[in-house]
């Protein structure tokens, strides 16, 4: 079991992202973004910065602020409701959904210098009611996730909630907001596979795959006969759309290759012992799958996609160096529940942030040991 | 806190070990220095600072309370240190001088005990030492002149050190500041060996000339510890702190002393504990999980009483919350609690309009009765409006495998109703007789 750094932050994090750097790129960037959301007692976003890894401070014998905390509090802002998801839809604008049913549009700034100035860093711009019952109570929105590939103007984010239905907003439009009905059980999770393909996990066991053009209709409806689960998030392959992994409230995840819609095959992999909270493929490395569970632990997948040593590497008898296996990630001083993690795709060195119940910031930098069994 | 937590620790675990009869005087003053910390540190740097001359150490103010808390403190080797160089300034009067280099001399040759000298030597090396203290002792007073004019005040400092080392209880008791001060230093001095045992009667003779309204809750605490009263200990515990009392009272659980106080008390005191801890953590909105999880611990039938009745009324604001809510029924098998949790959640659902939730959750805790009114909800909606929209509700419910009659026909009707209108009659034939036959359809219809 490897162990996590934890800087306690008095907060229930339940949601946090990585913010792109300035210029899209890290390489130039010694100081890195994220922002958080917490609930419970207090609900608020907080945007925080940690030093890049990429450029280790090794010389830095005097620097006045020598703490051994992994991040510094940048600045807040309280939060309509728990913070169910952040996603990052441009660079200085993010999107929040909410336990009121709302989904928010934030924009923030990191380039100007706010540690002088705490307001102002991270500000509304502005909000709308996503997700509601039938009887005109709020709905939780449970999650949220942007369109791949939409042109910087005119991003479409989609929102999932406890009403069972799936929400589609423009960005720069959010009013004309279109909601539609989608499953008769709480929607938990949702994906973008392609531009044109939406799809969703939930607590019924279902994985619902949609096209965007035809909202309505479901175009593929996808369960896992061997086990009654239900799913608690999902995720697509950053390449490969056919490839989504998703996580039960068991404790498995689940990888699934739904190329053939009335065949797909999926594989199990149990590597929790509660409910697998949210899963990603690293992005990095995309035969990694990262998940995080009710377990108070990370795990760390490799599964080997059948074919890759078709190819190239077979001619020249080169074994793969990739093996199966899971590695696990937790703290002592981290007992509670997991709630949400985020790899960050910009550094070189590998770097893992995650959130749990326990009031902790949890990070891994830069790791690549050895992988156990399952 | 903590000091009542390190003074449990050395009284209870370090010293009760079988076999082994050390004695608690070492530990006694590294607690006593750790958690009350003298003389300051401040103190010191001032004082020692910049390596100053033996004459400008003697002009020092507080140069003599400073030794005499080193004394009292048992910080020999730097009393030992200061009082060697002070020997050396012409400030002191001769017989101050030269009685500070003996003094600083018999403070290095005190005798500290090891694991390896048998309690026997040890004494033996004690008692030479406490001989030659003694002398010194006499020598110096003789000296000491009794002509209120002339007072030397470096020799009468000096005396007063030597009386501390000889362990004279008067002296020492003078010159300390905390009631702890006198204990320890009365032990280090007089009985090196002194175990734990022995703290009860030294505590109460020290404690008597204190007024007991000038005593802190901690002194209370303290004082109850050292004399082995645990019943009167545990409740002030408790109004220090919660975590404090219910961890004592587990530790003490576990190293099977508890069985004294159980006599005392009328509840079990552990449960009584962990119960009022747990009570500020359950109210809390992020810490309810915690508060669960010790009475899961605590591991009696009340704990788990006090845990269904908590769990039942925890507010299920998020589908998640209720996971999390659930996971815990699980784990610790509330029957009761995730009965009517799946029942709230089943209703709420209906409520607000979710119907093939709420069957989702009825079915977990077989409420049949429910199931039925919730098709039968669905069934008047469809003959209400003409259009048989509540396939998707009953999909979602028949990936979990349920059999439940109503849930049964409204599937095969809608079956019936999708055949009929792609014109698979015979197919429809077969399943309206199925639905004939196995006579689920409601009378009414």
């Amino acid at each position: 079991m490897s162990t996590l750094q934890v800087q306690p932050v008095a907060r229930k994090v339940t949601a946090l992202r990585w913010l792109p750097p300035h210029g899209g790129s890290a390489y130039t960037d010694t100081e890195l973004h994220f922002v958080t959301g917490s609930s419970g007692k207090h609900k608020e976003l907080v945007l925080w910065t940690t030093p890049n890894p990429d450029f280790s401070n090794t010389s830095e014998s005097n620097s006045d602020i020598k703490t051994n905390a992994l991040a510094t509090v940048i600045s807040k802002i309280p939060h309509d409701g728990d913070v169910q998801k952040i996603v990052s839809l441009s660079s200085g604008v993010l999107a929040t959904a909410s336990s009121f049913g709302t989904v928010s549009i934030y924009s923030v700034d990191t380039e100007t210098n706010a540690k002088m100035d705490n307001k102002g860093a991270v500000g509304l711009r502005e909000s709308v009611a996503a997700h509601k019952f039938c009887n005109g109570e709020a709905a939780v929105a449970t999650s949220l996730a942007v369109q791949p590939a939409g042109s910087n103007n005119d991003v479409e984010m989609a929102s999932c909630g406890e009403d069972g239905r799936v929400s589609y907003i423009n960005a720069s439009r959010p009013d004309a907001l279109q909601s539609y009905e989608v499953d008769s059980t709480v929607v938990t999770d949702i994906c973008w596979p392609t531009a044109a393909q939406v799809a969703i996990s939930t607590r019924g066991g279902q994985l619902k795959l949609f096209d965007r053009r035809s909202p309505n209709t479901i175009a593929a409806v996808f369960v896992d006969p061997s086990a009654s689960y239900a799913f608690e998030s999902i995720n697509v392959h950053p390449s490969q759309s056919h490839r989504l992994v998703t996580g039960t409230n068991t404790g498995a995840v689940l990888l699934w290759d739904v190329r053939n819609p009335r065949k797909p095959t999926n594989e199990n992999f149990n590597v929790h012992e509660g409910n697998v909270w949210q899963v990603a493929f690293d992005p990095k490395d995309a035969t990694r799958i990262v998940s995080c569970s009710e377990d108070a632990s990370m795990a760390v997948t490799q599964w080997v996609p059948e074919g890759s040593i078709g190819g190239g590497a077979t001619a020249l008898g080169v074994a793969p160096e990739k093996t199966r296996g899971v590695r696990r990630l937790s703290s002592m001083f981290n007992a509670l529940s997991i709630n949400c993690f985020d790899a960050c795709p910009f550094t070189r060195t590998n770097l893992l942030i995650a959130g749990s119940d326990s009031g902790n910031l949890l990070m891994e930098k830069g790791v690549n040991s050895a992988f156990g069994d399952f | 806190m903590h000091a009542i937590w390190h003074l449990f620790e050395i009284i209870y675990l370090t010293t009760v070990a079988p076999g082994l009869s050390t004695s608690i005087v070492p530990y006694f003053m590294e607690w006593l220095n750790i958690n009350f910390p003298a003389p300051s540190a401040d103190e010191g740097r001032r004082i020692a600072e910049g390596s100053p001359t033996a004459d400008e150490l003697a002009k020092r103010d507080g140069l003599w309370s400073y030794l005499k808390k080193l004394a009292i403190r048992g910080h020999v080797s730097i009393l030992a240190n200061m009082l060697e160089k002070l020997g050396h300034s012409q400030l002191l009067s001769a017989a101050a001088a030269r009685w500070a280099s003996t003094i600083s001399e018999i403070s290095r040759k005190m005798p500290l005990g090891s694991n390896e000298e048998t309690t026997g030597s040890f004494n033996a090396r004690w008692k030479r030492w406490n001989e030659e203290v003694r002398n010194t002792a006499t020598a110096v007073k003789g000296l000491l002149s009794s002509d209120k004019k002339s007072k030397d005040l470096a020799l009468e400092s000096l005396f007063t050190i030597v009386e501390i080392l000889r362990g004279d209880v008067d002296t020492i008791s003078a010159e300390s500041d905390l009631w702890q001060d006198i204990i320890g230093a009365v032990m280090l001095y007089s009985e090196p060996t002194a175990q734990a045992g022995r703290l009860p009667s030294l505590v109460n003779v020290v404690v008597e000339q204190y007024e007991s309204d000038a005593f802190t809750e901690l002194d209370r605490a303290l004082v109850a510890l050292l004399n082995h009263d645990l019943p009167e200990f545990l409740p002030l515990c408790s109004h220090i702190d919660h975590w404090l009392s219910a961890h004592i009272a587990d530790l003490m659980e576990h190293i099977t002393i508890m069985d004294i106080c159980k006599k005392v008390f009328a509840v079990n005191p552990r449960e009584h504990y962990i119960l009022a801890l747990c009570e500020t953590y359950l109210g809390h909105e992020n810490l309810w999980r915690v508060g669960l999880d010790y009475l899961g611990m605590c591991k009696t039938r009340a704990g788990i009483s006090v845990m269904e009745e908590y769990a039942m009324r925890i507010p299920l604001d998020s589908d998640r919350k209720a996971e999390q809510v659930l996971r815990v029924c699980d784990k610790y098998k509330l029957k009761t609690a995730y009965d009517r949790i799946h029942r709230q959640l089943g209703r709420q659902k209906w409520q607000r309009g979710r119907l093939g939730a709420a069957i989702g959750h009825f079915s977990k805790v077989g409420d049949n009765s429910s199931i039925s009114m919730v098709c039968d909800q669905l069934w008047s909606e469809y003959l209400g409006s003409g259009n048989l929209t509540y396939g998707p509700v009953i999909d979602g419910v028949l990936a979990t495998g349920l059999k439940h009659d109503r849930v049964l026909f409204l599937s095969k009707y809608r079956d019936f109703h999708e055949c009929y209108k792609s014109a698979e009659h015979v197919q429809a034939g077969k399943i309206l007789l199925s639905i004939l036959v196995s006579e689920i359809a409601p009378l009414h219809a």
